[in-house]
């Protein structure tokens, strides 16, 4: 892991609340307790990785509305939620509106901490993404114009002879290039620079 | 006699004259002078028969007090217009002040009376003609006074003139005034008169007066008057055919005839008001026999239209009656009763034993509203039955039964409907209890298991002893929490148990909040007491009363959540002459549109997990102790709950 994850508790039962932090920190999980949706939406700080865990049914803003405000404000959590024993519709309309994962109360510690893991784990992949990519944008950056069209055509599969005629240059010359290429963008591999040339295009 | 548009009953009221009317009275009064001024005590107005006195009596009756200038007025004329105003002018003008003023007063008496318009009664007859033989008494009187103190009569001669006058100006109101009451009071006017077909009794009638009019004045020429009785036959059998109206009519046409036949035989005046006297009798006996014919006319009348009417009724009626005589045999019975009987004809029930024939009856006895069953082999129904004592004779009883299967069957339904919604509400209740009891114990169970795995995490590893065990201890208060809620249930679904003494309301206020202190300090809400010094002593179970205090207390630390500061509690105690009053005011923003509407109907709620039940179970709690309890809104935008109970004054230990 690359960051401590957080763990935010929207729950107005105070004990429970108290309760699930103190489990959470047990199993080394740091959280943070939010008494109301309102009060999460006042206090909480962008952090990475992180998750929420929701008590669906809440005075004032219940945990659906929150879900809605975090979706209509492009807060991109995932969100664990817990509802009372048996409120399966709840939990269906929860999930509907992107919740990860619902768990039943009272719930025992595995199922819960395997599905705020879980959680935390998307959020964090999502995160390792991110630097992933822009590790290779900047890898990218380094190269020349002309290796950069080297690269390109590299990729589509073509033969280094073709890609010489193609650009006016002489097959020597393009291994070369090619060469560079693989160094700058740190590929092992043909494949590995195939692979990097997708992502990239994916992301633009 | 009852004709539409005829409105006058009783005394009319009064209005002004109109000038057309007034003309009228003033032409026809003078007119009616000249056509009787014949055998007079020259040159004055002293004649066997003067009607005119009756047109001033009846103008001042329906026209009151207003009247009284015109009449003087037609007095005056007639002595201008009929003899040149005779002299001494003063004592014929002051004999006409005299007239005027008591044939004034003879209207305004006969409204006094109550004499009505139309001539309803024989009280109504019988003032009229006392008031014509008085107040002409009265002006006749009065006009001689002034004839004989100017000179204008000999005092000798004085007495048979006052006489003359007297009987002239009599019978000249008893034979005039009641034909122009009727006229006037009933609308009687020419087309009812016309209406009158002539019928051989009619002709019988005429006949016999002429007849009469014929014996007096041919026969017995000395003593001629004396015969006058024989006219009496003809004027009674008028009035026992035709009633007042005939009386009246019949009346004025002898007079006319005896005038015309005195005319045309040029009889001594003195004669002639022997005569008059005479027909002053008639009159008043014919006048009272008519209107005492009129009068039982009318009652048979109504007798007859009540009974069509409730002839009517009881043919119409959907209820069955039967009358029954005191052989307990049916005497008659009614439509209704003979569908009931499964009779063909209401005939076929008469003369039956009415216990045998009329369904539902069981016993002769009288009884209101019976409901008996009719489960025979045509019917299976249920009847009402009563028996009344009535009927025509003695000993007769009125059957009324009625079919009120369908009345039952309506009620049944809906008892059986109530009954069907009582046990809905219940299960609802139930499930709803159910509900509650599952949130408010899940919430705990939850804490204990996180509290506790977390405690093993926590327990396994050196630095974490501590914590742990105050993580045990934590799981233990939250099983305690579980165990409050199920003892809180008992005691809101129990209603026995209760130990009502003398309790001092601030301690159990005071307590309640020290129960909530984790609470309102976990809600961030200020807690104010206000509970002034003397003890605040009620009748009431403590633990119930503490039940509904932490109830009423949760409610306004929830309303207060997660809104802006002030979050303020107020708990306020205090004595208001017999009651013990203690008000619980919160700045939770006031109630719910649907729960301010009824705060204490069940099962309304804006709590997700919440029942409804809360202020519903509390004012039973309330008023089972004997007091009240009220949900208001503060000013500023809160909730006041004001709770009354019964002020304790007696020793305090």
């Amino acid at each position: 892991m690359t960051a401590t994850p957080v763990v935010h508790v929207v729950d107005d039962d105070p004990s429970v609340r108290d309760a699930l932090l103190l489990l959470l920190r047990s199993a080394g999980l740091p959280g943070l307790g939010y008494a109301s949706a309102e009060a999460f939406l006042r206090d909480w700080r962008p952090h990475h990785p992180a998750c929420i865990v929701l008590d669906v049914m809440m005075p004032g803003m219940s945990g659906l509305d929150l879900q809605r405000v975090l979706k209509d404000r492009d807060i991109d959590l995932p969100v664990v939620v817990i509802t009372g024993h048996g409120d399966v519709a709840m939990a269906v309309q929860a999930l509907k509106i992107g919740a990860q994962d619902f768990i039943e109360k009272p719930c025992d510690e595995e199922a819960l901490l395997s599905s705020i893991r879980n959680a935390l784990a998307w959020d964090e992949s999502r995160v390792e993404q991110r630097i992933e990519m822009s590790e290779l944008r900047r890898r990218r950056a380094t190269l020349t114009e002309r290796e950069t069209e080297v690269m390109d055509l590299v990729v589509t599969g073509l033969l280094n002879k073709v890609v010489g005629a193609r650009l006016g240059i002489s097959e020597r010359t393009v291994e070369i290039h090619k060469a560079k290429v693989m160094l700058k963008m740190q590929a092992r591999t043909l494949s590995d620079l195939i692979r990097m040339s997708i992502r990239l295009e994916a992301d633009a | 006699m009852t004709t539409a548009g005829d409105l006058t009953v009783g005394v009319p009221p009064t209005r002004r004259v109109p000038v057309v009317i007034a003309l009228v009275y003033l032409v026809a009064y003078v007119a009616a002078d000249r056509a009787t001024f014949f055998n007079a005590l020259a040159p004055y107005n002293i004649t066997p028969w003067n009607p005119p006195p009756a047109l001033s009596l009846v103008f001042v009756y329906f026209y009151g007090a207003r009247a009284w200038p015109l009449v003087f007025l037609a007095v005056v004329a007639a002595d201008i217009v009929l003899r040149a105003m005779p002299s001494p002018q003063s004592a014929v003008l002051l004999a006409d002040v005299a007239l005027s003023l008591a044939y004034t007063l003879a209207g305004l008496a006969l409204r006094a009376l109550g004499v009505s318009a139309r001539l309803d009664s024989q009280r109504d007859v019988v003032w009229l003609l006392l008031c014509g033989l008085v107040f002409s008494a009265l002006a006749t009187g009065g006009a001689m006074a002034a004839f004989v103190g100017f000179g204008a009569v000999p005092t000798a001669k004085s007495g048979t003139a006052m006489f003359r006058f007297w009987v002239g100006d009599a019978v000249g109101i008893m034979v005039t005034a009641p034909v122009l009451m009727l006229v006037v009071g009933r609308k009687w006017g020419v087309m009812q008169l016309l209406r009158l077909r002539p019928n051989w009794e009619l002709v019988g009638q005429a006949a016999a007066i002429l007849l009469s009019a014929w014996i007096v004045f041919h026969f017995n020429m000395a003593d001629e008057f004396r015969l006058i009785y024989p006219l009496f036959i003809p004027l009674i059998w008028i009035s026992v055919s035709h009633g007042l109206e005939g009386a009246a009519i019949g009346a004025l046409a002898m007079q006319v005839g005896l005038g015309l036949a005195t005319i045309l035989a040029a009889r001594d005046a003195d004669r002639v008001t022997e005569l008059q006297f005479a027909l002053m009798a008639m009159t008043s006996t014919s006048l009272l026999l008519g209107a005492g014919v009129s009068e039982r006319r009318r009652a048979a009348q109504t007798v007859r239209s009540n009974e069509s009417r409730l002839r009517a009724l009881f043919a119409v009626l959907p209820v069955g009656i039967a009358e029954i005589g005191g052989d307990g045999r049916i005497r008659e019975a009614n439509e209704a009763m003979r569908k009931l009987a499964d009779q063909t004809s209401t005939v076929d029930l008469a003369g039956r034993p009415a216990l045998d024939a009329l369904p539902g009856l069981v016993t002769l006895t009288p009884h209101q509203a019976e409901q008996v069953p009719d489960d025979s082999d045509t019917h299976r129904r249920w009847l009402e039955v009563s028996l009344v004592p009535g009927g025509g004779m003695e000993g007769d009883a009125i059957a009324v039964i009625a079919d009120i299967t369908e009345r039952k069957e309506t009620e049944r339904r809906r008892r059986l409907h109530q009954a069907e919604v009582a046990q809905v509400e219940r299960i609802n209740a139930a499930g709803q209890l159910a509900a509650t009891i599952a949130h408010e114990v899940n919430q705990p169970l939850t804490s204990i298991i996180y509290y506790t795995r977390a405690a093993q995490r926590l327990l396994e590893t050196e630095a974490g002893q501590d914590e742990g065990r105050a993580a045990m201890d934590k799981a233990v208060g939250q099983a305690m929490r579980a165990g409050e809620v199920i003892r809180n249930l008992r005691y809101f679904l129990s209603r026995g148990d209760m130990v009502a003494e003398p309790v001092d309301l601030r301690e159990v206020l005071e307590m309640a909040a020290d129960f909530l202190a984790v609470d309102l300090q976990g809600g961030g809400v200020e807690c104010r007491h206000d509970l002034g010094r003397a003890p605040l002593m009620a009748v009431v179970d403590r633990v119930q009363l503490e039940q509904v205090l932490l109830n009423l207390m949760r409610n306004a630390i929830e309303a207060m959540a997660g809104r802006p500061p002030p979050r303020r509690l107020v708990l306020w105690a205090r004595p208001s002459d017999d009651c013990a009053r203690i008000e619980i005011s919160d700045t939770g923003g006031g109630m719910a549109d649907n729960i301010a509407e009824d705060p204490f109907k069940p099962f309304i709620t804006t709590k997700a997990a919440g029942m409804g039940l809360g202020l519903s179970i509390s004012r039973s709690i309330i008023e089972a102790a004997g007091g009240t309890i009220e949900v208001k809104a503060t000013g500023e935008g809160g909730t006041i709950i004001s709770l009354g109970l019964p002020l304790y004054q007696g020793e305090v230990e």
